[in-house]
């Protein structure tokens, strides 16, 4: 498999003598869109945390576009990973109004055509000069996803990323993020108690169960 | 030897503080190797028994007379509705404001066979000419002083634990078949008996580490005993061996304080449930509770506060240049040790909070120790430490110990615990996913502190700049000896002054400290205020 673009190979994680993830092996194409369902406690969520940069495996390879980014010798820290990561909690920074949350991981400060079509595409124009606590549960979750995906990341990592919103925000959501995953070729790993929105998104989709990972 | 070139900025920074921190203790206590000399043994055969004897009774009146008024107010304000109670609630703290060695100075002025006491009661017909009130500068005066100073730390601390007891547990023990009486015994004493131990153990402490006071009573104690070694004496090796005995027993204090905290954590992690409702205390019940309450407040703030406002004001030109140079050069000193002291708490708790691993919270809580070690042993670990500095890089003298910096290095050892508490609970208010969140949209650390960390913290290191200032305002004996020549401070000014017993002109700079020393007990009536507000 040439065309794979994130490589995990025999990753083990453990937090205080208690495994957590034991010999995890996965490969994602560029673009590709893959969730990861199973029980709670199961690893799911440290496996993002893994990719990230955000814990250090105990053991094993992660490997981004065949360069290694975290092995025994190697750790890429994860500011450096250019990847994305939007979780299912108030993530937003408190003191910063939504332009100035939207434009925190972009190295220039003025308002260029990527940033407004994504503030359009995620319907959050008038809600710019809005303070977190100012917005309900979905502007939020809508105001952390424009924020992550305006940077380009090669990947996306999404952690219950839709469980605030109700279901016909969603489905306005989706098209439009399927849309530039697809056209920027983000690699998208979400992590999803919700079948139906598994199955709306994912081109792949696995259960993590017992330390396995399975193709659903 | 890897791993050691692995180590981040944020854990190096953290290790060099620590062991910076713990080096003039491991001086002092490394004196104990060096042999003894004739003057510790005569010492250790005139005088040691009564150092020991005089700090023993000294702990033990004063631990009596804390509890003794620390946990009926607290008792009282907690249970039971009475005339005052809301103004009771934070003014009982007030005296926590007052330096002991402060009311030391008010209180043997009004003590005094002319003072303003004896001069009441004469005035009264309660006193003959030739008596007057027995002496306040013995053993039992210094009880009474540092009582009336210290029963807060028991009051708030006993407060909290018996805040934390749930109806609930009080209405099953009694439908158990327990009685009232007996519901106190088995139940309430048990879960408050920690805080009252943990709250008297930190005036225990408090009271070993005092110069001040004891020095103006002139009762030979383990501190004025270290202080006449070394500057009388002049011989510092006695004086760090003495030092070593005062601090095991300040460490055996801090070990039982600590061990007290741990179960009080246990017995107060109840769930939020209905809360113990007050009984309200009607006619002589009421007034009797209200006069407790104010006891404590009136000889503890409201006597000091008056007096020292009559003195300051009985006397021409109290801005005088030596009060305006005192005042600047602690308020310098104090911003000073605000700044360094809350940026190294700001720098150790996020390394605590972005390493996963537990080295870095246990540094934080080793550094903590330091308002333990009394201001006066502080001072000589110092001098120890900056002599061999000085040693080593300069050969034409004492640069560095004679300088600000052993003083500004004391102030923020003894008053890091202040700001890393506040510190640290602001932090918790902080979800780490909004840290994830910044570091994978391409923080680096350092950008994390400075961008999102600073910003949502700085209520939290304001609260901690102003609290460090008032402790390092009212610091005495590490202020008195590490101070560089003609280096006045107002604790300093307030001292010479009263060993020369000219207590009118002190008393303008003492107001001063005391009325810096009301800023922590602001921010302590907020939390009071804001819990009550909870419970409601």
């Amino acid at each position: 498999m040439n065309n794979e673009y994130l490589k995990i190979t025999k990753l083990n994680y453990e937090i205080d003598k208690k495994t957590i993830i034991n010999d995890l092996n996965l490969a994602v194409k560029e673009g590709e869109f893959i969730s990861i369902m199973g029980p709670s406690g199961s690893g799911k969520t440290s496996l993002l945390r893994l990719i990230s940069g955000l814990a250090k495996q105990s053991k094993g390879t992660i490997k981004v576009n065949h360069k290694v980014i975290a092995d025994d010798d190697t750790f890429i820290e994860p500011e450096n990973r250019n990847l994305g990561l939007v979780v299912q909690e108030k993530v937003l920074f408190p003191h910063l109004n939504v332009i100035n949350n939207i434009k925190f991981g972009l190295s220039h400060s003025s308002i260029d055509d990527d940033l407004t079509s994504i503030i359009e595409q995620f319907k959050i124009t008038h809600l710019l000069n809005n303070y977190p606590h100012q917005l309900s549960g979905g502007e939020a979750q809508r105001v952390a996803l424009a924020r992550t995906l305006v940077t380009k990341p090669k990947i996306l990592l999404l952690d219950e990323p839709f469980n605030g919103l109700d279901e016909a925000l969603k489905h306005e959501i989706y098209p439009d993020m399927q849309a530039f995953l697809k056209e920027h070729k983000i690699t998208t790993i979400m992590v999803s108690h919700n079948i139906q929105e598994v199955e709306e998104l994912s081109d792949r989709s696995f259960k993590l169960n017992n330390f396995a990972l399975k193709a659903i | 030897m890897k791993k050691l070139f692995k180590l981040s900025f944020w854990e190096i920074f953290a290790a060099s503080i620590a062991a910076l921190f713990a080096i003039p203790i491991l001086l002092i206590l490394l004196s104990l190797f060096s042999g003894f000399n004739e003057n510790f043994t005569h010492i250790y055969d005139v005088v040691l028994y009564e150092y020991s004897l005089n700090s023993l009774y000294l702990v033990i009146g004063v631990s009596i007379l804390v509890i003794f008024i620390g946990v009926i107010t607290a008792w009282l304000v907690t249970n039971y509705d009475f005339i005052g109670k809301k103004i009771f609630v934070w003014a009982l703290i007030l005296p926590l404001a007052i330096p002991p060695y402060i009311l030391a100075y008010v209180f043997t002025e009004i003590f005094d066979y002319s003072g303003t006491a004896n001069n009441l009661l004469r005035s009264l017909n309660l006193v003959s000419e030739d008596y007057a009130l027995p002496n306040i500068r013995s053993l039992t005066g210094a009880i009474v002083v540092f009582s009336f100073t210290l029963y807060p730390y028991v009051y708030l601390i006993t407060r909290v634990a018996l805040m934390s007891i749930l109806k609930p547990m009080l209405d099953s023990a009694r439908v158990i078949g327990l009685s009232k009486l007996q519901t106190f015994f088995k139940v309430t004493l048990p879960i408050i008996r920690p805080a009252i131990l943990a709250g008297t153990a930190l005036v225990a402490m408090e009271t070993l580490s005092d110069f001040g006071a004891v020095q103006h009573f002139a009762l030979p104690t383990f501190t004025t005993g270290i202080f006449r070694t070394w500057l009388g004496m002049y011989d510092l090796t006695t004086a760090m061996q003495l030092a070593s005995i005062l601090l095991f027993v300040i460490c055996i204090v801090l070990y039982f304080e600590r061990y007290q905290r741990s179960k009080q954590r246990y017995s107060a992690a109840g769930v939020k449930s209905e809360k113990l409702i007050s009984t309200k205390l009607k006619g002589v019940y009421s007034y009797l509770a209200a006069i407790f309450c104010f006891l404590p407040i009136f000889f503890g703030f409201v006597v000091p506060v008056v007096e020292l406002i009559n003195w300051a004001t009985a006397i021409d030109n109290t801005f005088n240049n030596d009060f305006i140079s005192s005042s600047f050069n602690t308020l310098l000193l104090a911003f000073l040790a605000a700044l360094i002291t809350s940026g190294i708490a700001l720098i150790l708790n996020f390394n605590a909070r972005i390493d996963t691993s537990r080295s870095s919270e246990e540094i934080n809580n080793f550094i903590s120790m330091g308002y333990a070690v009394p201001g006066l042993i502080l001072a000589i670990g110092i001098t120890q430490f900056l002599t061999y500095i000085d040693y080593i890089l300069f050969s034409t003298g004492l640069i560095i110990t004679g300088s600000l910096i052993g003083l500004i290095f004391a102030y923020v050892i003894k008053s890091y615990a202040l700001s890393n508490n506040v510190i640290q609970s602001s932090y918790k208010q902080v979800s780490t996913d909004i840290d994830d969140s910044a570091r994978t949209l391409g923080s680096n650390k350092r950008k994390l502190l400075l961008d999102i960390h600073v910003p949502l913290l700085k209520t939290g290191l304001l609260t901690s700049f102003l609290l460090v200032i008032s402790e390092v305002v009212k610091e005495l004996p590490a202020t008195l000896i590490l101070r560089p020549f003609n280096f006045d401070t107002l604790a300093v000014n307030v001292y010479l002054l009263a060993s020369e017993e000219r207590m009118y002109e002190a008393a303008f700079p003492a107001l001063f400290i005391i009325l810096i020393g009301l800023i922590p007990i602001y921010f302590i009536s907020k939390m009071i205020n804001h819990s009550r507000a909870v419970d409601e």
